[in-house]
């Protein structure tokens, strides 16, 4: 699809709600999962799902990248909201649904082969590039999208991130 | 021995750490965005900030103009010469009493009711007891469990604490959408209709470590969740296949409040 008949088509599903609801709804899953994997709670993450899409409808305007951009943008809203949870003061009083009592750092965790508790102890930013990536099979350009950096540094995030759960990660296994 | 690569073991771990959306989120922010108006055409930003610089800018050269062509006069009570703000208006009447038609509701002065013929009657209107917190009390009283089961004719809502029940109301509504509490996000149930269960004084956060969204999918209860925890005010949801007359009393050994609605 040519860029010039993308953005032609975005602009025309994203006019009215009922067009904008129908956009959203195809990526809610994902992007609830995604705010699950960054806030391990239920009820936090869809908190911050709804903001996310509140804040997108009202900032439609700014959608950029043709039809498949939604996707990508809408998520990078929701990475943000779930930063954004994390650092608020809210969010040191809300009770886990299951507390996490591991000490230690990502590396160690990953040594001790627990890779679930690895990825909670990786920052909202890389457990974001991996998620999109590794789980949503994300290509690299639309991964620093979400990240809102150069596909060169969503790279070496993703690069990083994972070499964090496996130190001895072969670069062309898997990137 | 060879490891899995690792996309497919962080596939796995994502996969089995994540969530799928609540059906009822993706209603929920229908219902958000179509109550809203379509987003208007932005004024620049950077305009938005000089108007309000200029308007800051105008006021305080007004004030100090003020201030300059009366000298002497002294600034009267309250800021800028505005009259104090009045005294907001008193409380309404503490729930103690159950209103007009409904039946009678054990509350603190009448002792918990042990059998099942000491039970109150079934009323559809809002429901309220328990006992006000006592002077020099510590705080909230703890929730210990919730739960939800069917019982002869009813099912059952139950929330123990470990201390006296403090003042509950039970209020009946027409949907199953509540507001949640500090939040003010809007959550949905399942069901058409509603209760909310406020208790002024307790509190779930550091005692209760139950589930918080219950979906025993009875005949008429149909999901519980907890919608507020916040200040000593705990609130719970409670979505109803249809609009039922419920009971609301308080028992003991152990304490718990019990809402028994008709099936």
């Amino acid at each position: 699809m040519v860029p010039a008949m993308a953005d032609r088509t975005t602009e025309q599903l994203l006019t009215g709600p009922a067009a904008f609801t129908a956009q959203l709804e195809a990526v809610l899953d994902q992007a609830h999962r995604l705010a699950t994997v960054i806030l391990r709670d239920r009820t936090a993450a869809e908190d911050a799902v709804q903001e996310a899409a509140l804040k997108a409808w009202q900032k439609q305007g700014q959608l950029r990248g043709g039809a498949g951009g939604f996707k990508t943008w809408f998520l990078s809203i929701v990475a943000n909201e779930c930063r954004m949870a994390r650092r608020g003061r809210w969010w040191h009083v809300i009770r886990m649904p299951e507390p996490t009592v591991q000490r230690g750092s990502a590396e160690e965790m990953a040594a001790a082969g627990d890779l679930r508790a690895a990825i909670s102890k990786l920052g909202p930013a890389d457990q974001t590039a991996l998620f999109c990536y590794f789980y949503l099979d994300l290509p690299m350009d639309q991964v620093a999208r979400v990240l809102r950096v150069s596909p060169a540094a969503a790279r070496s995030r993703v690069y990083r991130a994972a070499q964090r759960l496996r130190p001895d990660l072969d670069p062309s296994e898997d990137l | 021995m060879q490891r899995r690569p690792l996309r497919d073991e962080l596939r796995d771990t994502f996969e089995a750490m994540s969530e799928p959306a609540h059906p009822a989120l993706a209603s929920r922010i229908h219902e958000e965005i179509w109550s809203r108006p379509p987003p208007a055409a932005r004024i620049p930003r950077l305009a938005a900030v000089i108007a309000a610089l200029v308007a800051v800018v105008v006021v305080a050269g007004l004030v100090l103009i003020g201030r300059h062509a009366l000298p002497g006069q002294a600034v009267p009570a309250g800021r800028g010469g505005l009259p104090s703000p009045v005294a907001t208006a008193p409380a309404s009447p503490a729930p103690g009493s159950p209103a007009p038609g409904v039946a009678a509701s054990p509350g603190a002065a009448s002792p918990a009711p042990d059998a099942a013929a000491t039970l109150p009657g079934f009323s559809c209107a809002t429901q309220n007891g328990g006992a006000a917190q006592p002077a020099g009390s510590t705080g909230p009283v703890p929730v210990t469990d919730v739960r939800a089961a069917a019982q002869t004719g009813v099912d059952r809502f139950v929330i123990q604490l470990s201390g006296p029940v403090p003042q509950y109301e039970v209020k009946p509504q027409a949907s199953t959408t509540f507001t949640r509490d500090p939040s003010g996000f809007r959550v949905s149930l399942e069901g058409s209709s509603g209760l909310q269960v406020t208790v002024h004084g307790a509190q779930s956060y550091g005692s209760y470590s139950g589930s918080t969204d219950l979906t025993p999918r009875l005949t008429v209860l149909r999901e519980a969740r907890q919608v507020g925890d916040f200040e000593g005010v705990l609130t719970w949801g409670l979505g109803l296949s249809r609009a039922s007359c419920f009971r609301a009393y308080v028992l003991t050994g152990p304490s718990r409040l019990v809402i028994d609605v008709q099936r």
